[in-house]
């Protein structure tokens, strides 16, 4: 979960880093945002070069971010992945990461409860099983004390403790 | 052996014996009576760690008597040994008389392995 938890991180960074790529390049080229002034039928051909335009340059924003951010990071798992790979997940945009990172959370933290509660569970049949075997050897000890015939007073004879 | 001696008040009520102890051990006991002479006269009751309470009896019946306390203590899956003392106290009419560590037994270290104790008394009236 610790590395699942790590690549959603690492996805969601390289998202926002390339989203900003994807905001700056629009601010470039105005034709990109859409103009709000001019609303165009959604299923227009212009429409839809413009939505797919948009959609490859964040593909490659957030490539390039990948293997920029491979070049600079020390080799671990994570950074073994090919960058494309890292690019296409982070083109899913950081508002879906971010729900996935809080939903591992989640995960996580209901995992760290189960366990708290099996250790929780795990300590009270071993303390159950102590009193259990402390009852049991006073009750031993209690029997060899019934049947003890009424000693006599200056007998300094202790109660037998072996086996108890 | 040594007899603690107890000073009782004959015309008071009824006598009881309280064994307790200081650290989380489990305990349990007897104690008998017996007459002047050392001759056993009745069984007083048991005891052990969550019923710590023994009747010695009337005031008027347990006056000059013996009293011989026995029992054993248990201290369940400790890895290492604890201090721990045991105390007998004597009351009447609910005000404690005497309290005293058992000599044999009565305090010192206990492990997983279990010990004994002895402890005698005996009630004289003032």
């Amino acid at each position: 979960m610790n590395a699942l938890t790590e690549l959603i991180t690492l996805v969601l960074a390289i998202s926002l880093a390339g989203e900003r790529l994807v905001a700056f390049i629009k601010t470039l080229i105005p034709w990109l945002a859409g103009n709000p002034n001019v609303n165009l039928p959604s299923n227009s051909k212009e429409e839809a070069v413009r939505k797919v335009t948009v959609m490859v340059i964040a593909f490659g924003c957030c490539w390039l971010t990948a293997y920029l951010v491979k070049q600079n990071a020390e080799n671990d798992e994570l950074t073994n992945m090919p960058d494309v790979f890292l690019g296409l997940l982070a083109s899913g945009g950081s508002a879906f990461w971010t729900t996935m990172l809080g939903y591992t959370k989640a995960v996580r933290d209901i995992r760290i409860q189960q366990k708290q509660q099996e250790q929780v569970a795990t300590e009270n049949v071993v303390a159950n099983t102590a009193m259990l075997r402390t009852e049991n050897r006073i009750a031993i000890a209690t029997d060899r004390i019934c049947r003890l015939a009424p000693p006599e007073f200056n007998n300094n004879n202790l109660v037998n403790i072996n086996g108890i | 052996m040594s007899i603690s001696t107890i000073t009782i008040t004959a015309q008071g009520g009824p006598l009881t014996a309280i064994i307790e102890s200081n650290s989380p051990v489990a305990y349990t006991g007897a104690v008998w009576r017996y007459k002047a002479d050392k001759t056993f006269d009745q069984q007083c009751g048991f005891f052990r760690y969550d019923r710590q309470e023994v009747q010695l009896g009337a005031a008027a019946a347990a006056a000059d008597k013996l009293f011989l306390v026995k029992g054993v203590l248990i201290n369940q899956g400790a890895s290492t040994p604890i201090p721990y003392e045991l105390q007998v106290s004597i009351f009447q009419d609910g005000n404690r008389l005497y309290t005293e560590v058992p000599k044999e037994g009565g305090s010192g270290a206990i492990d997983n392995k279990a010990l004994a104790f002895i402890y005698r008394f005996k009630l004289q009236t003032s």
